[in-house]
C-alpha cells in the first residue's frame, strides 16, 4: 500500500481541528494539526513536505492563511495549499487562487468537497491543470454576453457595478447572472470562481 | 420754508435708496393692508414691479390661508392691540409673481405717523430650506445604511462564529460516516443515511446564515465621482450636530486639488461621520481637544486625515481595532470601525490607525483618486 498522502491542517479553532482531522484520518490521510499559520511556520523546516498538501483557514489570529500562502510562496516552499473560509468571501477566494492555491473550499464541505480538492492539490492539479473537457464544454454553451458576466461575477462585481461595466440593466445582469449559474452547474460563487480559474479566464 | 421743502426731499430720497439698499424685501402697508413701500429687493424677490402693487392689499403676496386671513389679523391687532406676530421674527410661506411659493422669515415693525403704519422685512430662506434639507436627508440615509451595514458586520461575524462549528459537526459526522463504511452491522444503511442527513441539514443552517449575510452586504451601491472636499464638509456637519463639541477646536486643511473619489456617497459619509464622531469622544476627558480634518492628493491616492489629541488607543486594543465587537466605548457596539473598513476595503482603498503626536490618534484613509473626466 503505497504512503499516506500528508495533510498540514492550519485551523485555530479546537473543534474545527477534531473533526476535520478525524475526517481526513477517516478518509485515510495523515493529518498533522497546527493551530497557527505561526506554529506551523516555526515547524515548518523540520516537515517533510513530500507528497504533502497544507489545508488552510483563511482568517485566524496571527499570521492569516493568505499571507501564509504567500510568504510560503515567495519562500519557494514547493507545498499545495488549500484554502478554507468560513466567511464565503468571493475576492478572497479569486485572491487565494490567484496567489497559487489549488483549490478553495467553503466552510461547511462535504467528504468529498474536502478529499476531492486535497486529492486535486496533491496531484498538482488545481490552476496549472488544464481544464477538464466537461468544463470546456460547459464554457462552450454560454453566450458572449452570458461570458462577459461571468467574467465580472468572478471578479466580486455585485449586479449593480457589472450592469454599469457592461451597460445593460441591473435586471438583466441578473437574468444573465441566473442562466450562467445554471449552465456552468454551479453550486455557489465560489465554486464559479473555481471554474473560471480552471478555465483559465484573466481575473 | 423752502429749505425744509429741500430737506424734507432729501430725507425721503435718502430714506428710499436705505429701503432700497436693504437685502431684505422691505414692505410697507397701512390699516387697510394696502401696500405703500415695495422696496428693489421686494421687486426682485416677488417678482412684481412697483406699479404692479402700490395701493394693492399684500395679502396678494400671501399664499391660502393666510392670503384670505390677513385683513382679519390686522383687524384684530387693532382692535385687541394683541400682537401675534409684530415684533418677532417668523417663518412663513410668501407667493411669487408666478404663483410659486417660498418659505420665508418675515420680521413686522409698527410705527404711528397719524395712521398707524406696519412695516415687513421679508428675507427669502429657500436656500437655507434646501440646505437643510438636504442634510436631513443625508442624515436619514446614514442613518438607514448604519443600521443596515452594523447588520451585514454583523451577519458577517455570525457566519464565521456559527461556520466554525458547523464544520467540525459536518467534519465530525463525516467521520464517522467513512468509519462505519468499512464495517458491517445491522443497519448500517439507515444509520449512514441518517448521517448523510444530518450533513444535509447542517449545510441548509449554514446557508441560512448565508443568505442574510448575502442579503445585508451585496446591498446595491451607487458609486459616482464625488469631489472628497465635499463629502468631507458634509459628514462635517452631520458629524458635529449632536456631538459633544464643546470646547473642540476643529481645523479643516482640504487640499483645493484633492480632486475626486469614485465612492458611494452615503457609505462614504458614514466612514468619515463614523471617524469624527470617534475623535470627538476620544477627547471628552482630554483637556486639550483639538480635531484635524485634511486631505492630500498623493499620486493617484486621496488621503483623508483625522487626527484627535484625545486618550489614544492602547497597544491591546490597536491589535483588533478593526475587528467587530471590539469596543473600548461603555455604549459601543464595536461595529463602527468594522464597517468603516469593510466600506474602505470596498472601495479598494486602505483604512488605519497611528499615534498623534504628543497624545491622540491618527486615522488614515487613502482611496484611489477617480481618473479624470474626459
Amino acid at each position: 500500500m503505497a504512503a499516506k498522502a500528508k495533510i498540514f491542517l492550519v485551523d485555530d479553532d479546537p473543534s474545527v481541528q477534531r473533526g476535520v482531522s478525524a475526517l481526513l484520518k477517516a478518509a485515510d490521510y495523515d493529518v498533522t494539526v497546527f493551530p497557527s499559520g505561526d506554529a506551523f511556520l516555526g515547524e515548518l523546516s523540520k516537515l517533510d513536505l513530500g507528497g504533502a498538501a497544507l489545508l488552510v483557514d483563511v482568517r485566524m489570529p496571527g499570521i492569516q492563511g493568505l499571507e501564509l500562502q504567500e510568504k510560503l510562496r515567495s519562500d519557494g516552499v514547493a507545498l499545495p495549499v488549500v484554502v478554507m473560509t468560513a466567511h464565503g468571501d468571493i475576492p478572497m477566494a479569486v485572491k487565494a487562487m490567484q496567489n497559487g492555491a489549488a483549490s478553495f473550499l467553503e466552510k461547511p464541505f462535504t467528504v468529498e468537497e474536502v478529499t476531492d480538492a486535497l486529492d486535486r492539490a496533491l496531484a498538482g492539479g488545481g490552476k496549472a491543470a488544464p481544464a477538464p473537457a466537461a468544463l470546456t464544454a460547459k464554457y462552450d454553451t454560454l453566450t458572449p454576453r452570458e461570458r462577459e458576466v461571468m467574467l465580472e461575477i468572478i471578479k466580486g462585481g455585485a449586479n449593480k457595478e457589472i450592469a454599469r461595466i457592461l451597460d445593460v440593466s441591473p435586471r438583466t445582469v441578473e437574468v444573465h447572472r441566473q442562466k450562467v449559474m445554471t449552465k456552468m452547474e454551479a453550486g455557489s460563487v465560489a465554486e464559479l470562481v473555481r471554474m473560471g480559474l480552471s478555465l483559465g479566464l484573466a481575473v | 420754508m423752502a429749505a425744509t421743502g429741500v430737506n424734507n426731499m432729501e430725507n425721503e430720497r435718502f430714506l428710499r435708496s436705505v429701503i432700497n439698499a436693504s437685502p431684505n424685501a422691505v414692505i410697507t402697508i397701512n390699516e387697510a393692508g394696502e401696500i405703500l413701500v415695495f422696496s428693489r429687493a421686494a421687486q426682485a424677490m416677488f417678482g412684481f414691479g412697483e406699479a404692479e402693487v402700490l395701493g394693492k392689499n399684500v395679502s396678494m403676496l400671501m399664499p391660502e390661508p393666510d392670503h384670505s386671513l390677513h385683513d382679519g389679523y390686522i383687524r384684530r391687532y387693532i382692535e385687541t392691540g394683541k400682537a401675534q406676530i409684530i415684533g418677532r421674527a417668523r417663518p412663513v410661506m410668501a407667493r411669487r409673481k408666478n404663483g410659486e411659493t417660498f418659505p420665508a422669515v418675515l420680521h413686522v415693525s409698527e410705527f404711528d405717523e397719524g395712521a398707524r403704519i406696519f412695516v415687513g422685512f421679508v428675507e427669502d430662506i429657500t436656500r437655507q430650506k434646501a440646505t437643510e434639507r438636504r442634510l436631513e436627508d443625508t442624515q436619514l440615509q446614514l442613518q438607514h445604511a448604519g443600521r443596515i451595514g452594523a447588520m451585514g458586520e454583523i451577519a458577517t461575524s455570525i457566519a464565521h462564529e456559527l461556520n466554525q462549528p458547523l464544520t467540525a459537526a459536518a467534519s465530525m459526522a463525516g467521520a464517522v460516516a467513512l468509519t462505519l463504511k468499512k464495517t458491517t452491522f445491522d443497519g448500517k444503511d439507515d444509520a449512514l443515511a441518517l448521517i448523510d442527513d444530518a450533513v444535509a441539514e447542517i449545510r441548509r443552517a449554514s446557508g441560512v446564515i448565508r443568505q442574510m449575510r448575502d442579503f445585508l452586504r451585496n446591498r446595491e451601491t451607487e458609486r459616482a465621482a464625488h469631489p472628497i472636499n465635499r463629502i468631507i464638509e458634509e459628514s462635517c456637519l452631520i458629524a458635529l450636530i449632536g456631538a459633544e463639541t464643546e470646547g473642540v477646536m476643529v481645523t479643516s486643511a482640504l487640499d483645493d486639488y484633492a480632486g475626486a473619489v469614485m465612492v458611494d456617497r452615503i457609505q462614504m459619509q458614514q466612514v468619515i461621520v463614523n471617524l469624527i464622531r470617534n475623535a470627538v469622544d476620544a477627547m471628552q476627558e482630554t483637556r486639550n481637544k483639538h480635531l484635524t480634518i485634511a486631505t492630500a492628493k498623493k499620486d493617484d491616492t486621496v488621503e483623508i486625515r483625522i487626527a484627535d489629541t484625545g486618550t489614544g488607543i492602547t497597544d491591546e486594543m490597536k491589535k483588533r481595532l478593526f475587528e467587530p465587537f471590539a469596543t473600548s466605548k461603555e455604549d459601543g457596539m464595536g461595529i463602527g470601525l468594522s464597517l468603516s473598513k469593510s466600506i474602505v476595503e470596498a472601495h479598494k482603498g486602505e483604512i488605519y490607525a497611528k499615534d498623534n503626536h504628543p497624545a491622540g490618534t491618527v486615522f488614515l484613509v487613502a482611496l484611489p483618486a477617480a481618473k479624470d473626466d474626459a
